[in-house]
């Protein structure tokens, strides 16, 4: 690459040939995705997983949002926002219109269920609970607590991500709450502060 | 009482997820895949380009002039132009008035009645749809379950949403009083799509259920499906005759596949005209015209008037970095929040293609990252 000449404009608009430049900033971009990948794909594999409850789905919301990110790389100036704009993209890709109504129609023919991936360490009957709860929630509702109790993000951050109110975030979650309770066994029901249990006694 | 709910549904969610850790993707994956977006894009500007020398070369032969079976008739001018924005709670009309929205907070939607303002926002920790005077003073809230949906109709006068208890319901602007309609096979959270008919005495709110399919909640109880032939009804335009849907997703699986048709088919036709492109449809007041645009996962950036009877494109607005809102603010203009340059401005956009700058350019609302939110908030139009 000769450095001392006037380099053209990225892209060659006439022929879409890449010059020098636009061939310097794909290579710098491919690398930095490359690296990013590395370390970020598992985390957002799992977000797509929650918010989608399908391996495959997951992969594929994921696919189409890291393409996204990838056509956006250059135009993020603060590269320490890239996890929280990849999350963006996911959670907006998956809430958009036409995809709600499209893939659930995609998924009524139901094929043989994969094993799903439960860690063994934590299961004390109230995963089934949670999972069946968190994905019969309305899509946004599932990413606000997604987002709110896996992603750990505050209830602004929540609300920021998917473009509602702070009091939307806050009833969503109590009322994710409220139903968890409802379907919570019995032995696993919260248990009372002490005091109102010495009452009890 | 200790509850630790909170801490079994992060463990929970945690015993699901953590399994996965694997990256199946490679950068060569997400690059074909960007590839792909990429070529749609250019492709659906080849389109704009011939639908372009289309708009020049056909401009009264598809059936638009005076006397045409197939002409849209005018709608009546609506009562209310919606022709404004808010912010920091405060709306500022096009002629300089400013009224400021009491008693809510956290606005997010917002329309001008002809007898004065119907917001949705927050009171006292709750969501609300609230109904303000003409002085923007508070009158009446109402509880729901999203602060930011409700519909307006062409002339000002109702407007619908959906209470927490999944009620659909139909405000009389004029008495300030809600009527109760019928939430029979809606599920818990009906879409709204619009009002149509004629209120108060024959008018109905469309709504689509939980299914994705659409109904038609009227006056009277009755609880009917809304132009079934229409797979995923979108928009009205004011005088009913049109309506805009999706069929589909695009092949990229990226874009949507819809388009308008005329309401008179009921839907059982094949749409007037189609496209894979755009997935957001708003019609002008007199439905003569339809304002497009794509919406993806980091927003919109693209905006097309278009003719509503034909589709074909009357002016595309360059690619902005982001936009948010758009209304008609009469028969021949829309307002748009537009980002550029890191600012964002309102601009008024006529269907000739002359843009003007009203709003002046304000900076993005903090705490946002690279996609950042318009301090603009323009109203939702009928």
């Amino acid at each position: 690459m000769p450095p001392t000449r006037e380099l053209p404009a990225a892209t060659d608009a006439d022929t879409g040939h890449m010059t020098d430049r636009g061939a310097t900033r794909e290579a710098t971009r491919d690398a930095e995705l490359t690296a990013w990948l590395v370390a970020r794909q598992p985390a957002l594999l799992r977000t797509a997983y929650l918010l989608t409850g399908d391996r495959h789905a997951a992969e594929d919301l994921l696919q189409t949002s890291l393409a996204k990110l990838y056509l956006s790389w250059d135009k993020i100036r603060d590269r320490g926002a890239i996890d929280a704009y990849a999350r963006r993209i996911l959670v907006n890709e998956h809430t958009s219109l036409w995809r709600r109504g499209w893939k659930r129609r995609e998924h009524a023919t139901d094929m043989v269920p994969e094993p799903e991936p439960v860690l063994e360490s934590y299961d004390d009957g109230t995963a089934a609970q949670v999972w069946e709860l968190v994905q019969g929630l309305p899509r946004r509702a599932r990413a606000v607590v997604v987002l709110r109790y896996y992603e750990q993000l505050t209830e602004a951050e929540t609300a920021d991500v998917l473009g509602i109110s702070v009091g939307t975030v806050k009833s969503q979650c109590s009322r994710a709450l409220a139903a968890l309770r409802e379907r919570t066994p019995s032995h696993l029901a919260p248990s009372p502060d002490p005091t109102s249990r010495e009452e009890e006694r | 009482m200790t509850d630790r709910t909170e801490e079994r549904l992060e463990q929970g969610l945690r015993s699901r997820a953590d399994a996965l850790t694997e990256a199946p993707l490679t950068l060569a994956d997400v690059k074909a895949t960007a590839r792909t977006i990429r070529r749609r894009r250019r492709s659906a500007g080849a389109g704009v380009a011939a639908a372009l020398v289309a708009a020049v070369l056909l401009p009264l032969g598809l059936g638009l002039g005076d006397g045409d079976d197939t002409a849209v008739v005018p709608a009546p001018q609506p009562a209310v132009a919606p022709a404004g924005w808010l912010t920091d709670g405060t709306v500022h009309l096009l002629d300089g008035t400013e009224v400021p929205l009491g008693g809510v907070s956290e606005v997010r939607a917002w329309a001008p009645l002809v007898e004065g303002y119907v917001a949705a926002g927050m009171r006292q920790g709750r969501p609300v749809v609230s109904f303000h005077d003409r002085g923007g003073a508070l009158e009446t809230t109402w509880p729901v379950s999203d602060a930011g949906s409700f519909v307006v109709d062409d002339d000002g006068r109702h407007v619908a949403w959906v209470l927490d208890t999944g009620e659909p319901v139909l405000l009389d602007g004029a008495s300030g009083e809600i009527e109760r309609l019928s939430s029979d096979g809606l599920g818990r959270r009906p879409r709204l799509v619009g009002i149509t008919g004629s209120c108060p005495d024959e008018c109905g709110v469309v709504l689509a259920g939980g299914s994705g399919s659409t109904y038609l909640v009227s006056r009277d109880g009755a609880v009917e499906p809304f132009l079934p032939g229409v797979p995923q009804v979108l928009a009205l335009a004011p005088d009913d005759s049109l309506v805009a849907g999706l069929t589909g997703p695009a092949p990229d699986d990226i874009h949507a596949c819809g388009g308008v048709w005329l309401a008179s088919s009921g839907g059982s036709t094949e749409p007037a005209w189609e496209d894979c492109v755009d997935n957001l449809y708003r019609f002008s007041p007199d439905g003569r015209h339809v304002a497009t645009s794509f919406a993806e996962g980091a927003g919109m950036r693209e905006l097309r008037l278009k003719d509503a009877a034909t589709g074909v494109l009357l002016h595309e607005m360059p690619i902005a970095d982001a936009l948010d809102r758009v209304v008609w603010a009469d028969e021949q203009h829309v307002l748009v929040a537009v980002l550029r340059d890191g600012r964002w401005s309102v601009v008024r956009i006529g269907v000739d293609g002359q843009e003007e700058v009203l709003g002046r350019p304000l900076p993005p609302v903090p705490g946002d990252i690279a996609e950042v939110s318009s301090p603009y908030l323009l109203p939702t139009g009928p």
